[in-house]
């Protein structure tokens, strides 16, 4: 009987100091993280069939078990792996927001000083010193432009290095899931107790996981997770970890892309294929925001460059020539992929600057057609044949294409970088109109000639003399060449009278035998009509469609890019609520909550006294027995 | 709901550094003064405040095109005022030199000092621009716009007239050139003006004339052909233009108006037979070559009553071509001060459009100090609140009891 109870005893000490080591493992960890709580689940023995009846035979502990729920842990990781991608892209998009917030060092200041030194030449056509000042703010201009593109490809090399750490990161994390899988797979066969701190740790790497890439865990019998990325390309399968590699994309060699490593080579991941984490974030801004500012703020720098060396165009020198290119307006730059067979070259221009988005086109050939895909709404045209122009880009190819050939075309990517002066010797600044108009001194009636216009782009007969005489019954002859010399044309006072690629107008009423000459703006130095035309270049609505200037596409671009980072970052915060909750409802479940560990502290400590106790008892049992026969 | 020490922890650093970041963001907008410290803050504001930095740049363009064409018509108003006292005195002299008493060394004189006003009036045609151009040459400021040759004195200059833009879509002239003002001076009285014919022997003085009836003009060249016989005077109106005759034998008599085709003119004295007048359109003709003329006349010596004749006619000439040049000057000098007073006006305007573009900047950019400051006492009361809750949870422990 004695001996009963020190079995029952000394069971009862074993259950109670397994609680107190459980109590004390969760004191210790309740900062690790990760860790899920344990208890002791303990149970009666086997009773003892008695004549009295079934007879307890104390306690034993069936297993520690872990406060865990595979389903509060995958919200974790869901909500973690928006989060990450929501933080990661915002994080980026604020080093554009702040790059364009402050207002002394945008585009626009520097743009706005370009212009007052165009008017200042219109003021003083003839001053070098307005020259001067002309070109030393067009550099700046420049200088802005490029700055800002530099910092733009800064960002693009950057988030290139991070995706490769990501890349990296991931890698870790599969090949420790994996080796973790094993040793679980290894440690649950024996009494199929479940090794409670390695999935701990298993989870911990998961969660990890899902803040690189979105990754879903997919629980096996054996106890071993599977881990699947985004929409399902496999990460772990039991002991076996898949490598991602981040490589040079055949189609842009500026940008990195993440593909899956197989015997193969190298399998690329689309968009979808990552889903969420750090990586989808750094792709998205990278792909998505980076590219279209990067574009938009090109697109300013063509679109100032090409309509002011147009206007200039129409200009004259003071050397009497007609205008050069004033800034370097840069080419649509055209990839060709890595993996293109054929031997076929893609070519594209500008054809209408109002037309021009700030998408890249990926134009693909299946063997009959060309595809042309708008890439940043990843519309379709199909074209049988090229050149076609689509979005004010013309597309073209020389050579023979193979099938599945792909190209990648970006209108407007070098656009800011490529942004420079072209104009050095100040004499070829063409402030002048290239043409005059005069009336014969002879005239005797009252016809007064206004400034001719110069329509762009500028006539090749455009500064050949023109003579208008006036006949009677108000009509004139034009002679000059270029005209075609017609006689008897009509004459309304104030009416347009345009040839050659100019317009004048001539108001009053001239007598038979009146004249007026247009030519050569011979030793114009002092004439500005050209400059007051460049001047209008600011004003100009030359971009979207004729619906906005220069100044409103950077506008449209700050507001652009600050409407995005606003947008993530209340995305970013939303989510991050989300992920509070879910850490709470985990927590709330398997976190360490020290009071209630003292508690059972004592609680375990006060089973054991009593279980001493009760060993106690049984020896002072024994004693009496002994103590009958002394 | 059970809750973790772990989470209990994070939850109170997590509000305490949400509150800091909070309280460091108003700690920037005051020590910047900036409401907008990157574009997300205010996306609509942003791009509104680069418009509005850019509508207001294009202000100042305009006010600085204002300044430089104030100072360009500045400059050509007191220019053409001087060129207008130089033809008051010219014409001073011509007056002068009408009265009959005059010897010949009289008005020799008077014609030297004739040349001396040419030669300021050259000058200031030739006059600079204060800015290394010329003022009246048109475009080509670098070329001196009256020269002396020995056909006189040319205009090479062109007939540009420069133009700036001082508000959105207004232009205004802030030049003129030399043939408009010095060059092309309409001659007799700016429709039509009458000679007397260099051979005239008689005495035969004609008046500039009018115009009675400006729809008959028909800007044709006449001829009046005078015919004494028997002492009876007549004259004979020839269209030479058409090559008709238009009224043959006419009476005439000192003093008399002829008129036809729509205008008139005065002839007096008594012309010799064979004597003739013509009649042409004005011509644009330099006011240099009628002071030359003036001039020649009043060198040329009188003794003969046809000499007599002449001068007047000559003198009468010269008036009437004074009074058009005096006329173009104030018609361009007019033009110059109605834009003067033009630009005062847009002035304004641009003056308060700068004033309501900067005042909209400082609504959309900058900080409404008050508000901020208050705002940074509500956020740094918070920041403490939430440090004392942090350190009032995190206090509690059964673990305190525990002994």
């Amino acid at each position: 009987m004695a001996s009963a109870l020190f079995g029952i005893a000394t069971g009862a000490l074993n259950a109670a100091r397994s609680g107190l080591q459980t109590t004390s493992h969760n004191i210790s960890n309740a900062n690790t993280a990760g860790y899920s709580r344990q208890g002791i689940v303990q149970s009666t023995n086997a009773s003892l069939f008695t004549g009295a009846g079934f007879m307890g035979q104390g306690v034993n502990v069936s297993t520690v078990q872990r406060q865990y729920s595979g389903f509060l842990e995958s919200q974790v990781q869901t909500s973690q792996t928006r989060l990450s991608r929501f933080e990661t892209w915002h994080g980026q998009m604020a080093q554009i927001d702040d790059l364009l917030a402050d207002p002394t060092a945008g585009l626009t200041p520097a743009m706005n000083d370009f212009f007052a030194g165009v008017q200042t030449l219109s003021q003083h056509p003839a001053d070098t010193a307005a020259r001067q000042s002309l070109v030393s703010s067009a550099s700046a201009l420049a200088a802005r432009f490029q700055s800002l593109d530099n910092r733009f490809s800064r960002m693009l090399q950057d988030s290139n290095g991070r995706i490769g750490a990501s890349v990296d990161a991931i890698n870790g994390y599969t090949s420790q899931i994996a080796e973790l899988n094993d040793r679980i797979r290894l440690a649950s066969s024996n009494d199929l107790q479940p090794p409670n701190d390695l999935l701990d740790e298993r989870d911990r790497l998961i969660r990890g996981l899902n803040g690189e890439i979105e990754a879903s865990a997919v629980p096996q019998s054996d106890g071993s997770v599977n881990i699947f990325f985004g929409n399902g390309q496999p990460g772990v399968v039991g002991s076996k970890a898949f490598t991602l590699a981040a490589t040079r994309d055949p189609a842009n060699p500026e940008t990195t892309t993440v593909g899956l490593q197989t015997a193969g080579g190298v399998v690329q991941f689309r968009a979808a294929d990552v889903g969420g984490g750090n990586l989808a974030g750094l792709m998205a801004f990278r792909d998505v925001s980076l590219n279209q500012a990067t574009n938009a703020l090109g697109r300013i720098a063509l679109g100032l460059a090409q309509t002011f060396n147009d206007q200039h165009a129409a200009g004259m020198d003071l050397t009497g020539a007609l205008g050069g290119a004033f800034f370097n307006a840069a080419q649509p730059q055209v990839l060709s992929y890595s993996s293109n067979t054929g031997g076929a070259t893609m070519a594209a221009s500008i054809a209408s600057l109002s037309a021009l988005t700030d998408s890249d086109y990926r134009v693909a050939f299946d063997g009959t057609n060309y595809r042309i895909t708008r890439m940043s709404d990843n519309s379709v045209q199909t074209f049988a044949t090229l050149p076609q122009t689509l979005d004010g880009v013309t597309f073209s190819i020389a050579g023979a294409p193979a099938a599945g050939d792909s190209f990648l075309v970006q209108p407007t990517r070098n656009g800011a970088r490529e942004f420079g002066v072209l104009i050095s010797d100040l004499n070829r600044i063409a402030a002048a109109s290239p043409v005059r108009s005069a009336s014969a001194r002879a005239n005797i009636g009252s016809g007064v000639i206004g400034a001719p216009t110069v329509s762009l782009p500028p006539d090749s007969n455009l500064t050949q003399t023109v003579t208008l005489t006036f006949n009677a019954g108000g009509t004139f002859d034009v002679t000059g060449t270029g005209t075609g010399n017609p006689t008897g044309v009509a004459f309304t006072a104030g009416g347009a009278i345009s040839y050659n690629g100019w317009t004048v107008r001539i108001d009053g009423t001239p007598q038979p035998g009146d004249s007026f000459t247009i030519s050569l703006n011979s030793g114009g130095s002092g004439d500005n009509g050209n400059a007051l035309q460049l001047g209008k270049v600011q004003t100009l609505k030359s971009l979207m469609g004729g619906s906005a200037t220069l100044g409103d596409g950077y506008a449209t671009l700050v507001s652009g890019v600050g409407n995005k980072t606003r947008e993530l970052a209340a995305g970013a915060a939303s989510q991050l609520m989300l992920v509070d909750n879910a850490v709470a409802a985990r927590e709330s479940l398997s976190g360490v909550n020290l009071d209630e560990e003292a508690a059972n502290l004592l609680r375990y400590q006060q089973a054991y006294q009593a279980a001493g106790r009760v060993i106690q008892i049984a020896d002072e049992m024994f004693s009496t027995i002994l103590s009958i026969g002394a | 709901m059970r809750i973790s020490t772990a989470l209990m922890y994070q939850t109170g650093s997590t509000a305490i550094s949400r509150q800091q970041s909070e309280l460091s963001r108003t700690q920037q907008q005051i020590s910047t003064g900036r409401r907008m410290l990157a574009p997300s803050d205010d996306p609509v504001a942003a791009s509104e405040a680069l418009r509005v930095e850019q509508g207001r740049a294009l202000t100042s363009q305009y006010l600085s095109a204002q300044g430089a064409a104030r100072d360009r018509l500045s400059i050509l108003e007191v220019r053409l005022g001087d060129a207008g006292d130089m033809y008051q005195s010219l014409r001073q002299l011509t007056v002068q030199a009408g009265n009959a008493a005059l010897s010949n060394a009289d008005r020799a004189s008077l014609a030297r000092e004739v040349r001396g006003l040419q030669n300021q009036l050259l000058a200031i045609a030739n006059s600079s621009d204060g800015q290394g151009g010329y003022l009246f040459s048109g475009f080509n400021v670098d070329t001196q716009p009256f020269d002396r040759t020995p056909a006189g004195i040319t205009y090479n200059g062109d007939q540009g007239q420069r133009l700036l833009e001082v508000a959105a879509g207004r232009q205004i002239a802030v030049t003129a050139n030399g043939a408009q003002v010095f060059d092309r001076v309409r001659d007799g009285n700016g429709v039509f003006a009458t000679r007397a014919g260099a051979v005239n022997t008689g005495t035969a003085v004609v008046s500039a004339g009018s115009v009675t009836d400006a729809s008959l003009i028909t800007r044709h060249d006449y001829q009046i052909n005078f015919s004494v016989v028997a002492g009876v005077t007549t004259y004979d109106v020839l269209d030479l233009t058409a090559g008709t005759t238009l009224s043959t034998g006419n009476a005439y008599a000192a003093g008399d108006a002829i008129a036809f085709d729509g205008l008139s003119f005065k002839v007096d004295g008594a012309p010799a037979n064979g004597d003739s007048l013509s009649v042409r359109p004005s011509q644009n003709s330099s006011v240099f070559d009628m002071v030359d003329a003036l001039a020649r006349a009043l060198e040329t010596p009188v003794i003969t009553s046809a000499d007599k004749a002449e001068l007047q006619n000559s003198l009468g000439q010269a008036m009437t071509h004074l009074d058009r040049a005096i006329d173009t000057a104030l018609d361009v000098r007019t033009g110059v001060g109605a834009a003067l007073r033009e630009l005062d006006g847009l002035g304004d305007m641009a003056s308060a459009d700068a004033l309501q573009a900067d005042a909209r900047l400082g609504e959309l950019r900058d900080l409404d100090l008050a508000e901020a400051i208050s705002r940074l006492s509500l956020q740094s009361t918070a920041l403490e609140a939430a440090q004392q809750a942090y350190l009032r949870t995190t206090g509690l422990t059964l673990f305190n009891f525990l002994n």
